[in-house]
């Protein structure tokens, strides 16, 4: 009943639209940049000589690689937060969770419920982010073997060389592996969520926090508080993208992610069942 | 409001699977950057040594002082290297020197001072000879012969510090050289080629450069290993910029790193050393 309903409203809000036309716009800007990049670089722009970049490294695979890569870590964390916080924030501002919590149900189930909601909404964001980043890579670039080289995007300290069928089961791991990444910020936007006044405020302060934690993890200064950081194994998906895949790399990261959204999800639960509904 | 059962229960499974999440990291074995030890070697076992001698910025930036020989001697003896790439030497007598404090065994091949300050090749038993360089390259190539006979051609590179453009000219031309020269044997390309790169990090904040030097490192490796990847930084404050590469396939590594605590107070690098096999030799 609350699934169905939860569900029910959450088509009518049309954020998971919104939220594609999003998607849909960064991809097509990615495609821009892309092809400028490209072409400077492979034409007479150039301006080292000697480079390994080249017409057959840039191809719709590395473009799907690059562009998924910053949806996952700039992007699909925003629309976490304005889930987080218009499922739980909003609707306590609003006073649907007080009309909700009149029925015979705990308000663990409801939690739990707009939970599922929340998670199934970012697999799924995840899913069309994957989807049309392919798409359009094949459509406007077309496929080919994939080439990652050290130090591009951090991707890896060696070559990697990976065939067409090689780069597409990567990529179909990445799946299930980013959603796990992105249930870190979104637990984070849960546990704000549950704290805030209204959706506005938790989505801002959320969105704010990752961002500010993200600059964190990314700058060599602080590189002593990465370990403490969920943002800092944000994207151990890139893992995957290897001739050998290191497993014990992949299950240790994502571990760390489960670990920090257990948490979160534990607090917020807390914040939720215990605090005072006006 | 009061808050109805359940919860509790559940908020201490989300605990738990947290600990447990966390006991699965920490249990981890935690990789600390490779450093080099000298330990006893096997006959076969190639011993190579790149040190960039000069001094740091705070001393002036200038090459091996004459109070740091013994230092650096002290250090060569107790590795009891094969093959030593040398940069930032002060003079060709200042070379001369250092060979005699080595011994009799030593051989060395200094490049001209055409390139800023001389660098050189040395090798305890073998030979060398010396192997004609394009002018435009800093680089100095020879040709070693082992004792056992085995050849390997020998490069110490110095590449730019103040100009990505310039290592990228610098080490695209000398892949070129080494590209064209049809030779038997084996290579290693040795030096501090200034690359300040962050592979498989985040970003350094130390140099603008890091994007275009990726370039020119991508580029360089190509059918070559860096023996030294995965090794911590080689010079201060906490930067790699030392190289040892290898043709493809041609040397197992068996040991690779900065040896830390060496350099003289006013140095910047630490030398690097690796432990090579040759394929096919066991």
């Amino acid at each position: 009943m609350i699934a169905r309903l939860e569900f029910l409203r959450l088509r009518r809000s049309r954020r998971p639209l919104l939220a594609i036309g999003a998607l849909l716009f960064f991809l097509g800007m990615m495609l821009l940049g892309f092809y400028t990049y490209a072409q400077t670089e492979t034409g007479g722009g150039a301006s080292f000589r000697y480079t390994f970049e080249n017409s057959s490294y840039f191809n719709g695979l590395t473009f799907s690689l690059y562009a998924f890569y910053f949806g996952c870590l700039l992007i699909l964390p925003i629309f976490a937060a304005t889930e987080a916080g218009t499922q739980l924030a909003g609707d306590s501002a609003s006073g649907r969770l007080r009309l909700m919590l009149t029925r015979p149900v705990s308000r663990s189930r409801i939690f739990l419920w707009k939970l599922c909601v929340m998670l199934s909404t970012s697999a799924f964001l995840v899913g069309c982010l994957l989807a049309f980043s392919l798409s359009l890579g094949l459509i406007f670039v077309g496929w080919g073997d994939l080439d990652l080289y050290p130090g591009v995007l951090q991707m890896s300290a060696r070559h990697q060389h990976l065939t067409q069928s090689q780069a597409l089961l990567a990529f179909l791991l990445a799946w299930p592996a980013a959603t796990i990444s992105l249930l870190a910020p979104l637990s984070f936007s849960v546990l704000i969520a549950t704290w805030a006044k209204n959706g506005v405020n938790a989505v801002g302060i959320s969105v704010s926090a990752y961002l500010v934690l993200y600059v964190l993890a990314e700058i060599h200064f602080f590189k002593e508080l990465r370990p403490w950081l969920f943002t800092s194994s944000m994207s151990y998906w890139r893992e995957l993208f290897r001739e050998e895949v290191n497993w014990g790399e992949v299950f240790e990261q994502g571990a760390r992610l489960l670990g920090f959204s257990c948490l979160f999800l534990a607090l917020a639960l807390r914040r939720f069942r215990t605090r005072e509904e006006l | 409001m009061k808050s109805v059962g359940g919860g509790p229960g559940i908020e201490l499974l989300l605990l738990l699977a947290a600990a447990l999440c966390f006991c699965f990291v920490a249990a981890r074995r935690v990789s600390a950057p490779l450093t080099f030890e000298p330990v006893a070697r096997e006959a076969d076992v190639l011993r190579v040594v790149t040190w960039n001698l000069g001094t740091g910025v705070d001393a002036g930036t200038q090459g091996l002082r004459r109070e740091d020989m013994k230092r650096v001697v002290a250090v060569l003896m107790a590795l009891e290297p094969d093959l030593v790439f040398l940069q930032e030497l002060s003079s060709k007598g200042q070379l001369d020197r250092l060979r005699e404090r080595l011994g009799p065994d030593w051989q060395a091949s200094m490049s001209d001072s055409g390139h800023g300050r001389p660098m050189a090749v040395l090798a305890c038993g073998g030979s060398l000879s010396e192997l004609p360089t394009p002018e435009f390259i800093r680089a100095h190539a020879v040709e070693y012969r082992g004792s056992a006979g085995e050849l390997i051609t020998c490069v110490v590179v110095h590449a730019d510090a103040f100009s990505a453009q310039a290592r990228n000219q610098t080490l695209g031309e000398l892949s070129s050289y080494l590209d064209s020269r049809v030779v038997g044997g084996r290579t290693l390309i040795a030096g501090d080629m200034n690359l300040d790169l962050s592979i498989d990090q985040r970003g350094d904040l130390f140099s603008d450069d890091e994007y275009l030097d990726l370039e020119t490192y991508n580029y360089f490796a190509r059918g070559r290993m860096d023996v030294g990847l995965g090794a911590g930084s080689t010079a201060k404050p906490d930067r790699r910029l030392d190289y040892i590469f290898i043709g493809a396939g041609e040397f197992d590594v068996l040991m690779a790193g900065p040896w830390l605590g060496q350099r003289a107070a006013e140095m910047d690098h630490h030398p690097l050393v690796a432990d090579l096999r040759a394929t096919g030799t066991e």
